[in-house]
Formats: C-alpha cells, sequence, structure tokens
C-alpha cells in the first residue's frame, strides 16, 4: 500500500472533521476513505448521486391516490 | 443474509397453512430453524413499521410517525419519501455500504427515490411516480422489463372494498400475476445481482387481505357464505407462491447464509371507521371557520353529499369526480377544487381548535402555543390532553354500545423525545374491528362510517406478524418475538460490521449464533453521501 501524506493545509481541515464525523481516528483515515469512496464511484461510472437525479422526485397527487386506495386517506 | 417481507401476513395464516400441509419450505424453517412473530409498530402502519425495519429504530427516532408528516410548530403535512428517511436517519444499507459492503433491496417503504449506495434498490408501490426510474442502477430497470416484463409500481387501479365480487375477482387475479413477477424478479436478483445482504419486500398479502376482510370473518356485515367459498382460500393459494420460493432459495444460498422470512404486521377485519376530527369538533376540541362558505360545504356534506354520491355512484361517476378533485389540488395551474369542495385543514378555525388529526390511525396532535396559531400553554397541556383522553376512551359506537377506543397513548411515552417538535401527542388504539380515519369529506354529524377496506390493520389484534428464520447461523428454537427494530442491528452482526450506537434494536443472539459489538460511524455515512454528491455532480456535468 502507497502511503500518502495530505499537505498541511489540508490535514488540518480534515483532521478537523475527522473529529467531527464519527468512525474515523484520525484525518489520514478519512482521507483515505474519502478518496477510496470517490474512485469507486467513478468506476461505477453513471451520476453515482446519493440520491435520484434531478426531477425524479416524489409525487404528491400518485402518493395521494394510492393511499386513498389503499383506504388510508380519504378525500 | 437474505430477509424476505410478506407485508400484512398474520401468523395465524402461516399456521393454517402449515397444519394443512400445503407450506412445506415454511413447516421446514420451524423444524429446523427458528419461528416466532414480529412486534409491529405504533400504530401497526407499514410506513412505520418498514421504516423500523430498515433503520433498526422506533418510530420517534426515525420520526416517521405515519404516510405523511406534520410540520414543526404548523398545520400543514408532506407525504414520506425514502429522502424524509434519508434525513431523518439511516436505512442500514448505508451502514453496511460505509463498511463497504453490497446490500439488495426491493420495494421496502418508503423507496423513492431509491437508494444509489453499493449493489440495488428497487423503489416501492406507494411512493414511485409511474414515470419515475424506479430502480438503481439504470440497467436493473432494463434488464427486468427485458427478462421478466413490465414492472407494475402502480398496482391499485380499481382498487375498491372488494365488496363486489366481480371486480373482486379481477383484483385478485391482477395481485397474483403481479406477485408472480415480483418472485421472478427477486429470483433474477438473487441469481445475478450478488449483495450481502438482500431485503426483499412482497406487498401481495397485504393487498389481498385488504379486500378479503369480509371473506374470511364470517361476522363482518358484509360476509357471504357464497363469496366466502369462492374466495377463502386465495390468501393460501398466494403464500404457497411465497413457499414455493423460498423453497428455491434454500436450495440457492450457501451453508453459512441466514434466511429470514417477517411481515410488517398482522390483518384483521374491520366494520367501522371513525372520522376523529368529526368526534373532536362534535366535542368542542375542534371549530371550524365561520365564513359562508365552509358553512356551505359542511350543511352539504352533512344534509345532501349521501344523495349526491348514491345517484353519481350508480352512473358510475362518484369515484371519477372524487379523484378529478383531488388531481386538481396543489399544482397551481388551475382553481383548487379539493379546497374548494371538501372540508379541508384550510377551514378548520385554528383559534378555537384545541386538538385535531392529520392523518389516519389515531394520532392526535394538541394546538399548543408553539403553533402558529395555538393556544395551549405547557401551564394547561396536562389538564387540557388527560381530559381529552379520558373521553376518547369512553367513545362507544352507538348501536353496537361497545368501546371504540382501546387505549390512547401519551406520545412521549411511545415515540420518546428526539422528533418531539413533529410529534403526536396522544396516539388511539382502536377497538378490533374499527378504523381510525382522517376523511377530509368530513362529515361533522357523523363520527362512524363504512371502511374502505373489508380487512386491515390498526388494533392491538394486528400488533403481530410472522417470523420464520433458517440457515447456518440459526438456532432451533420457537416462540420468539422479535422487534422490527431488531432485524437491522442483527444483520449488521451476521455480516461482521459494527452494530451503530443509533439503532434501538437488539442484536437476537436467541435467534442466531453472532457476537456483536457496537460503534458510532454515522460519519461514514455522511462522508459517503458527500462523496456521492461531488462524484454524481460531476459526472453529471
Amino acid at each position: 500500500m502507497t502511503d500518502f501524506t495530505l499537505p498541511p493545509d489540508l490535514s488540518d481541515r480534515y483532521e478537523s472533521l475527522a473529529d467531527r464525523l464519527d468512525g474515523f481516528d484520525d484525518a489520514d483515515e478519512l482521507a483515505r476513505y474519502v478518496l477510496d469512496g470517490a474512485a469507486a464511484e467513478l468506476e461505477r461510472g453513471g451520476d453515482g448521486g446519493a440520491v435520484a437525479a434531478d426531477g425524479d422526485s416524489a409525487n404528491d397527487d400518485v402518493v395521494e391516490d394510492r393511499l386513498e386506495q389503499l383506504g388510508y386517506l380519504e378525500k | 443474509m437474505y430477509v424476505f417481507g410478506l407485508d400484512g401476513v398474520p401468523p395465524e395464516l402461516v399456521d393454517a397453512g402449515i397444519d394443512a400441509g400445503r407450506l412445506p419450505n415454511f413447516e421446514r424453517m420451524r423444524a429446523e430453524g427458528t419461528d416466532g412473530t414480529t412486534r409491529s409498530t405504533v400504530p401497526p402502519l407499514s410506513m412505520i413499521a418498514w421504516s423500523s425495519f430498515a433503520t433498526g429504530r422506533n418510530p420517534g427516532n426515525h420520526g416517521v410517525y405515519n404516510f405523511m408528516l406534520k410540520d414543526a410548530g404548523g398545520y400543514d403535512t408532506e407525504f414520506v419519501t425514502a429522502d424524509t428517511l434519508r434525513e431523518q436517519s439511516v436505512p442500514v444499507w448505508e451502514y453496511l455500504d460505509a463498511e463497504g459492503l453490497r446490500s439488495g433491496v426491493m420495494n421496502v417503504m418508503p423507496g423513492y427515490p431509491p437508494s444509489r449506495t453499493a449493489g440495488f434498490h428497487i423503489s416501492d408501490n406507494i411512493t414511485t411516480p409511474p414515470s419515475g426510474s424506479y430502480a438503481y442502477p439504470d440497467e436493473l430497470e432494463a434488464d427486468i422489463e427485458d427478462r421478466v416484463g413490465e414492472y407494475d409500481v402502480d398496482p391499485y387501479e380499481s382498487y375498491d372494498d372488494g365488496t363486489d365480487e366481480g371486480n373482486l375477482g379481477d383484483l385478485l387475479d391482477t395481485f397474483f400475476e403481479i406477485e408472480r413477477k415480483r418472485i421472478a424478479v427477486a429470483k433474477l436478483l438473487v441469481e445475478e445481482y450478488p449483495a450481502a445482504f438482500y431485503s426483499l419486500v412482497f406487498s401481495g398479502p397485504d393487498n389481498v387481505l385488504h379486500v378479503l376482510g369480509h371473506v374470511l370473518n364470517e361476522d363482518h356485515p358484509k360476509h357471504d357464505p357464497g363469496v366466502a367459498a369462492r374466495h377463502r382460500d386465495k390468501p393460501l393459494e398466494l403464500l404457497e407462491l411465497y413457499d414455493d420460493f423460498l423453497g428455491w432459495v434454500m436450495d440457492e444460498i450457501g451453508d453459512d447464509d441466514t434466511l429470514m422470512v417477517l411481515s410488517d404486521h398482522g390483518h384483521g377485519p374491520i366494520y367501522q371507521t371513525i372520522n376523529l376530527n368529526s368526534w373532536l369538533y362534535s366535542a368542542g376540541y375542534l371549530d371550524l371557520e365561520s365564513r359562508p362558505w365552509t358553512r356551505l360545504k359542511q350543511f352539504g356534506y352533512n344534509h345532501i353529499y349521501d344523495a349526491v354520491e348514491t345517484v353519481m355512484s350508480e352512473l358510475n361517476l362518484f369515484s371519477k369526480l372524487k379523484m378529478g378533485v383531488a388531481r386538481t389540488s396543489g399544482d397551481g395551474s388551475g382553481p383548487d377544487l379539493a379546497e374548494l369542495l371538501t372540508i379541508s385543514r384550510k377551514d378548520i378555525d385554528w383559534n378555537r381548535t384545541a386538538a385535531f388529526t392529520v392523518a389516519s390511525g389515531g394520532q392526535i396532535y394538541l394546538n399548543t402555543d408553539d403553533h402558529d396559531e395555538g393556544a395551549i400553554s405547557p401551564g394547561n397541556y396536562d389538564e387540557i390532553r388527560d381530559r381529552l383522553r379520558d373521553q376518547l376512551l369512553a367513545i362507544e359506537h352507538p348501536e353496537r354500545g361497545d368501546r371504540v377506543i382501546d387505549s390512547v397513548l401519551y406520545g412521549e411515552d411511545v415515540y420518546g423525545d428526539a422528533f418531539a417538535d413533529t410529534r403526536p401527542d396522544l396516539v388511539c388504539m382502536p377497538a378490533p374491528g374499527y378504523q381510525i380515519q382522517y376523511p377530509q369529506t368530513m362529515k361533522t354529524n357523523r363520527v362512524f362510517g363504512e371502511p374502505p377496506k373489508t380487512g386491515s390493520h390498526t388494533s392491538m389484534n394486528e400488533m403481530n406478524g410472522i417470523f420464520y428464520a433458517w440457515g447456518g447461523p440459526v438456532k432451533n428454537e420457537s416462540g420468539v418475538t422479535v422487534d422490527l427494530t431488531d432485524f437491522a442491528p442483527t444483520a449488521c452482526s451476521l455480516l461482521d460490521v459494527p452494530v451503530p450506537e443509533e439503532m434501538d434494536g437488539d442484536v437476537r443472539g436467541d435467534v442466531v449464533d453472532v457476537e456483536s459489538r457496537r460503534s458510532r460511524y454515522d460519519g461514514k455515512v455522511e462522508a459517503k453521501r458527500a462523496v456521492r454528491e461531488v462524484v454524481g455532480g460531476l459526472s453529471a456535468e
């Protein structure tokens, strides 16, 4: 495994983030996790977003209709 | 780990199937593994229940109290989506993803938009719009359509109360066909889309049992022995499909794998509904605006609505009119007919209202002074709430004479304080056979009415679902009670991942032979989400 050293300015920021984010012992662990995750997302291709693409939002009217059809809501 | 959800299956239905020798694979799981029941959420509604299953948290700790949530300090509501759950909590597949494991999810409510964690995610029947992309990754959707056929995300067309036998037969045929396809999809996923954790839910049992309450229960007012003779076997026939599928899974999985089957609640007959806002109105806790249009609507609903409904129903126009009215609301493109014609929250005089409900299920909010027009102060909160609670417990059905609400629970006792700003103040659990509703077409002089479905899950009688476990790590036990919050932490432990401290559920060492450790690593989930946002944005550009 190749070690890497964060530049001092980034190291300070990542150290601060590692303190705030549960699950990371130090800046190096967080930086490695972020880089590894970014590479994995790029390898997967596609949009890789955490949520659906823009425009893919739930439709309240559709949900309302279905809840009524299921008997959980009456208009 | 393979977890299959059969929405709404009551334990006694599987027991009957095993006793009749018709569910050999359930019987094998019982003989060689662990069986028992699940304990649902309060109230036992699928959106709340599956949210607890997915997150390992109690409703008060994921904040999904119903299909729709009230704004903090206000009176508006919004429907729950997968984004709501992600914003307020963390599904187990995101923790597994943070630890480098792939998950496969199908039809776990709320499922839209589908998660883009490693593995695959197919959204659910309630929150997925017809035009939305229901699967991630995108090629999975194409694969399903090519190899299985259309994946119906909108299966509730013509879904009435089941008392018209002709339509009932068509509904059952449709639901069986959908479930055959879903099983084919599940086989495709298990065979060709590898994951460490599968969580695939089938809605068929709940869909079918909603329209068979009068068929399965001889005491139901709409029970007809002839209709019952022709359709009462359908639930078991449906379970036979799943039993065959489970047998196939048992042959497929490895010696060290775990198979679990659960339902999120039971099912029972519904005889009557209680319109909670109408009762609150009649008891003086809720008032309507005195403006002429509201009073006119109120008069219309109380004195004219039934006649119009009868005539239009005979002309087969009533349901179309209601749908038409509903669909004109809220998009800003024309007159808001729903608001114009129905008694909505906008007709409530909030300055003169002490208590109200915003959804079905029996959850009541007090109009406390942290609301826009609320007046109940901390000093008189307990007195008003306790008086209301006593009156709710005393409600009797005018003809049947029975008490209709079994228990009224304090919100903080049921849900804790994590999402106190949007938490109901009281939760009513109806007596068996009753369903607590919230119709906008509110007849203020009528508290009780006909149920929209003859079967449902509302009372303590429907709080338990099925639980079966089988496979290498599974012990040979019987009669266990598993909370829905126990699945996620148990899955983490079986996959050798720390159980997040934020999960409320227990690792069920009495069901599986496993060691567990707890840790706090929400930051890894947060980092993964941020990375996906950035990479997704780059890719989109």
